[in-house]
């Protein structure tokens, strides 16, 4: 009865490690499916005595705004779980908004528009462009704004934690000036 | 050597050698063909790599990752001697950096090296069957180490006369200027697992011998 | 020297002007370490103040260190000690070159190489070991780089190293460099080697580089170094793009490697891919710096990255561009930053694609490159190409070059973005071809000769940091006040990255704060990136200890744009470094323990030694006024904006000064001018220094 409990946890733990090596998130309806098929139930109880066992202190579980997820921190770090959420919601506008303003408070500096291209992300310039002027219109959204750096390139940042002026001073610096010489 | 480990020896001969009668040299350091080297997940599409047999596996050098940093030659020396002396290492590269192997020529810009084409070649011994450095050597002091099969110097026999670089076609034994004592590849794998780029790999017997049943080289 | 670890306990003298070849003991310099540190010890006690640089009396000094050649991660770098003719003192200043030189130099058996006199006709310094002759150079005088190296391979043999002067060092043009590999070049110094008639410096080395450690402790190093502690270029320690293993990421990041990225020219494409740390067989990888340098049309030409001996960074690009033979100039093309946009900086009115949509980010940058390092042309770190758009913009090349010379100048090229000028300006400059030529002489000197007006030297479009004619190279726009304190500190631009990477380093700027807490003591050493804050004495601290690291390295000798370790890409270290790696690596080798405050203690000795050479030979001690000085753009940039205001990088002119007091107090130097004072010379062990300045009244 030991073992066979020992080796549900195992799988399971291994369910969400290979998901992380392959860089997806693990929500509770894939435990449902093929090839764990467990129920709500067995899921709970499986889950409470992973998260409380210190061989599977990698395992993580994060909240979207419609579902939990669950990733090993092994292979993903936290920032980057949060990241593959905000896609995941689906919520493209909270997606870029939460986005500028980690990184308008952390480093800090106005998000490069280019970023919703890379990897994990994946807007082309006029999805882009559409978010940003739906941002525009949303009253929880209004700290959220625009600059240019001198080759036309777009940034964004959050005037919840910085200036424009300094925000326009990093966006040509990141943009342009750091890439010149003398 | 217990019983497990005696299977695993003898597995990893047996493979060893299927491998070097499958390279058809008979000296596992030359040039392995593109079907075979597909077959140990290798992709390349010529003669760019070569293949060596060591005893945990095949050393594989890929001139196309080698970046000319040299630090195959630096830790070789620093495990095997206690001293930085790249003149000496067992692998030799920075010896090819400037003008690939053949040395500078009229058209040096378009040869091998970091003055030409920038790709250099990390060669190391091909424990030749037959080899040229034991057979000239007059003490006798160049033979095969009875655990790994690697044609090793003796050096209390060495006397440091140099006819092992002479009579090796790769000059690759060379005589310790400080020491006076010849020394060559002794297998170690440190070159190895010390290359950034991983231009040096090792593949595991085990994966070779894998490989090479499923492709119907051998008999599982 | 008695036999201990790391030095060779040689010094090879060679004399041009008699013909003698002598041996020193490496001994009398022990206190300066090796690379700068004997340079400038050399360069005090032997080379008379007033001196030039193309006097038979100036000495020059290729410098290598105990770290030099043992192995430790990016530690063959050539340290070049001489005077510098672009500087209007003829100031002293180190030049330095990666590749394989210095390694080999100490494998040959050599700590350091002095060269004096001046010999009558061309010669080459041939050294196997411990043969050393000098050659007849005149086959190969009047050539290339490229194809001296060739033939002077040719006669010693193929694995030799060798440094040499182009046709610009042959002529004593002063922007001339000293190049060993195909892109590894020491700038402001080749005219020196060609003054002396010295066309290169061959070198066979088959001896070793000793450990006093066992072995095992060597290799555990070196393996701490490579899993744990070691990032990318710049010691960048965030990948460029989001990556799963990461916790932050960074647009300016030189680790640029990620799933997608290729070595596309490679005969089968490499894939750069993913490197957490941890993994040592894949560190080469990381700093994939073509597409950054060259844009991402460079991505299929890459064949691959290299770079220095020992260096597992591989910062230099190297690339197969078949457009190149077009210019009738080989395909086949390596170097990496300014290397390749300093000679492009040329290209005034920008390149235009000449061969495929995109090519226009790197055409001008490689045939530059290839051009300037073949002819051993200098770009001053990239003002030559600002000094030309000044006299082109102002209308002064019209009034002052003849008009046959000017008429002959395809200026239609320049004007349309084909590269294809540069063929033409770098063979005027390299031969000293008209009046054109002179922008060879350097900023200071063209801007005299010219008459350049305030608005070339005070206005922002130019970049000229100091009136003594060099540009910034990471000031205040790398740290406000620390950046700008380290521009001023040395005869040309700073070259010091110790501050830089650490700002640059991708980190959020909590993190920063508390790392620099813990090593110059308060967050307040570091600001936010364009919001900065008025001085503080903890930002001086920061300024000194850069520079000082930054003099150790260059005396060790260890590669500064990746050292020192002050931080980590690791997030279970959280991202600390190790600053005590230097001194770990040295204990090791040498087998005598340093700490290493007692390591920077010795880098404190040697640019105070820097310090008390430049008063010698400008003949003032007032450094305030006459050398620290910054050019009015620094201050009067955003003249809408106040300093120390979000969003301005400008500094304030009553600030600077308290920058610089502070600066002084804490190097011990004269609060009110700068000089270093009797007492911190003789705390530092400099006796005799003290002694020499205080004869020649040049003590505070």
């Amino acid at each position: 009865m030991e073992k066979d409990k020992k080796d549900k946890l195992m799988v399971t733990a291994d369910f969400v490690r290979k998901a992380s090596m392959e860089v997806r998130l693990v929500k509770p309806d894939d435990f449902f499916a093929e090839p764990i098929s467990m129920d709500q139930e067995q899921l709970l109880d499986i889950l409470e005595q992973v998260f409380n066992n210190p061989d599977f202190a990698d395992i993580k579980t994060i909240h979207g705004s419609e579902s939990q997820y669950f990733y090993s921190s092994n292979h993903m770090t936290e920032s980057y779980a949060k990241m593959l959420v905000r896609i995941e919601d689906k919520d493209l506008l909270k997606m870029v908004a939460e986005t500028v303003r980690h990184e308008s408070k952390i480093y800090p500096r106005p998000t490069d528009g280019k970023l919703f291209s890379t990897s994990p992300f994946s807007f082309n310039a006029e999805q882009l462009d559409d978010v940003v002027s739906q941002l525009k219109n949303q009253e929880n959204y209004q700290d959220i704004q625009e600059t240019r750096a001198s080759n036309g390139a777009m940034y964004l940042y959050s005037n919840r934690f910085m200036t424009r002026e300094h925000a326009i001073a990093l966006t040509e610096w990141i943009e342009v000036l750091q890439h010149e010489t003398s | 050597m217990s019983q497990d480990e005696r299977k695993g020896f003898l597995e990893r001969e047996t493979t060893r050698r299927e491998f070097l009668k499958l390279a058809g040299k008979g000296m596992a350091g030359a040039a392995v063909s593109v079907s075979f080297l597909s077959m140990l997940g290798f992709t390349h599409e010529s003669e760019a790599v070569a293949a060596f047999a060591l005893s945990q596996g095949v050393l594989i050098a890929d001139r196309n990752r080698c970046t000319g940093c040299q630090r195959c030659e630096l830790n070789c020396t620093s495990l095997n001697d206690g001293k930085v002396q790249p003149f000496i290492s067992r692998v030799k590269v920075s010896r090819n950096y400037n003008y690939g192997v053949d040395g500078p020529k009229l058209s040096y810009w378009k040869e091998d090296g970091q003055y030409g084409n920038l790709l250099m070649t990390p060669e190391t011994c091909k424990q030749c069957k037959d080899p040229a450095c034991a057979n000239a050597c007059p003490m006798g002091a160049i033979i095969a180490d009875p655990k790994t099969g690697a044609r090793i110097v003796v050096k209390e026999d060495c006397v440091g006369c140099g006819s092992c670089t002479k009579a090796c076609p790769w000059h690759l034994p060379t005589v310790d200027p400080e020491t006076k004592k010849s020394s060559k590849c002794v297998l170690c794998g440190m070159c190895a697992s010390n290359c950034p780029t991983s231009a040096l790999n090792i593949i595991p017997w085990e994966d070779v011998k894998v490989a090479m049943i499923r492709r119907g080289y051998m008999l599982g | 020297m008695t036999k201990v670890g790391g030095w060779t306990g040689k010094i090879l003298r060679v004399n041009l002007t008699n013909g003698k070849i002598s041996t020193e003991d490496t001994i009398k310099y022990k206190d300066f370490i090796g690379g700068m540190g004997i340079g400038y010890k050399v360069m005090f006690d032997e080379v008379p103040a007033g001196t030039k640089a193309f006097d038979e009396n100036n000495k020059i000094i290729f410098g290598a260190g105990p770290l030099t050649g043992s192995g430790a991660p990016c530690s063959s770098r050539t340290n070049i000690t001489s005077l510098l003719p672009s500087n209007p003192y003829n100031a002293v200043s180190d030049s330095h070159m990666g590749g394989n030189f210095a390694a080999m130099m100490k494998y040959a058996g050599w700590d350091a190489i002095i060269v004096e006199g001046a010999s009558s006709k061309p010669v080459w310094l041939r050294i196997e070991d411990d043969q050393v002759s000098l050659e007849d150079a005149s086959a190969v005088w009047g050539q290339g780089i490229f194809k001296s190296t060739a033939e002077i391979a040719s006669i010693i043999g193929n694995e030799a190293s060798i440094a040499a002067i182009g046709q610009a060092g042959e002529n004593m043009v002063n922007l001339s460099v000293i190049m060993n590999g195909t892109s590894h070049s020491a700038g402001g110094h080749g005219g020196v080697l060609g003054s002396k008639k010295l066309k290169a410096i061959a070198i066979k080395g088959t001896g070793a580089v000793h450990i006093a450690a066992h072995k095992y402790e060597l290799l555990k190093l070196n393996e701490y170094m490579m899993k744990e502690i070691i990032g990318a270029n710049n010691q960048h320690v965030v990948p460029r793009t989001p990556q799963p293993w990461a916790e932050y990421h960074n647009s300016g990041s030189r680790w640029l490697s990620r799933k997608g990225l290729y070595w596309g020219g490679a005969e089968t494409p490499i894939e750069t891919g993913e490197n957490p740390p941890g993994d040592m067989k894949k560190v080469g990888f990381r700093t994939m710096k073509a597409v950054m340098d060259l844009g991402p049309v460079a991505e299929k030409y890459t064949i691959r990255m290299g770079g220095c001996q020992s260096c597992p960074i591989r910062c230099h690009s190297q690339l197969k561009v078949p457009h190149l033979e077009k210019y009738g100039l080989s395909p086949y093309v390596s170097n990496t930053c300014v290397g390749f946009s300093g000679p492009n900086g040329v290209m005034i009115k920008g390149v235009t694609d000449q061969f495929e949509e995109g090519d226009k980010s790197m055409m001008g940058k490689i045939v530059g490159a290839q051009l300037t390092d073949d002819y051993g042309v200098w770009c001053n770190y990239g003002l030559i190409g600002k000094d030309f758009k000044y006299a082109y913009n102002t209308g002064i090349l019209k009034k002052v070059l003849p008009k046959e010379e000017y008429e002959s100048i395809p200026w239609d090229k320049l004007e349309a973005g084909d590269p294809a000028f540069l063929l033409d300006f770098y063979r005027r400059i390299a031969f000293k071809e008209g009046e054109l030529s002179h922008l060879g002489d350097g900023t200071y000197w063209i801007a005299q000769r010219w008459n350049y007006g305030d608005d070339f030297w005070h206005g922002n479009d130019y970049g000229v940091w100091s009136p003594l004619g060099f540009p910034k190279h990471h000031a205040n726009e790398s740290g406000s006040q620390v950046g700008a304190l380290i521009s001023c500190m040395f005869n040309r631009d700073a070259q010091c990255h110790s501050h830089m990477n650490f700002i640059g380093s991708g980190l959020p700027i909590a993190i920063q704060k508390e790392i620099a807490a813990e090593v110059w003591g308060s967050p307040d050493a570091i600001d936010e990136p364009a919001n900065y804050t008025p001085m503080n004495e903890y930002k001086a601290k920061f300024a000194k200890w850069s520079i000082i690291r930054n003099c150790l390295h260059d005396s060790l000798t260890l590669c500064n744009w990746m050292w020192p370790m002050t931080v980590s890409p690791v997030m279970a270290r959280n991202y600390r470094g190790d600053t005590a790696l230097e001194a770990k690596f040295l204990s090791l080798i040498t087998g005598e323990q340093i700490s290493e405050e007692d390591l920077d203690l010795a880098g404190e000795r040697i640019f105070t030694l820097h310090r008390a050479l430049t008063v010698k030979q400008m003949g003032t001690i007032d450094m305030r006024t006459k050398h620290d000085v910054m050019n009015d753009w620094v201050y009067d940039v955003d003249p809408d904006k106040k300093a120390f205001t979000p969003g301005t990088i400008k500094m304030d002119r009553n600030d600077m000064q308290i920058a610089l007091t502070m600066f002084y107090k804490e190097m011990g130097w004269d609060e009110k001018t700068g000089a270093p004072t009797k007492e911190t010379l003789i705390r530092l062990g400099l006796q005799d220094v003290a002694n020499e300045l205080e004869s020649l009244k040049l003590l505070p």
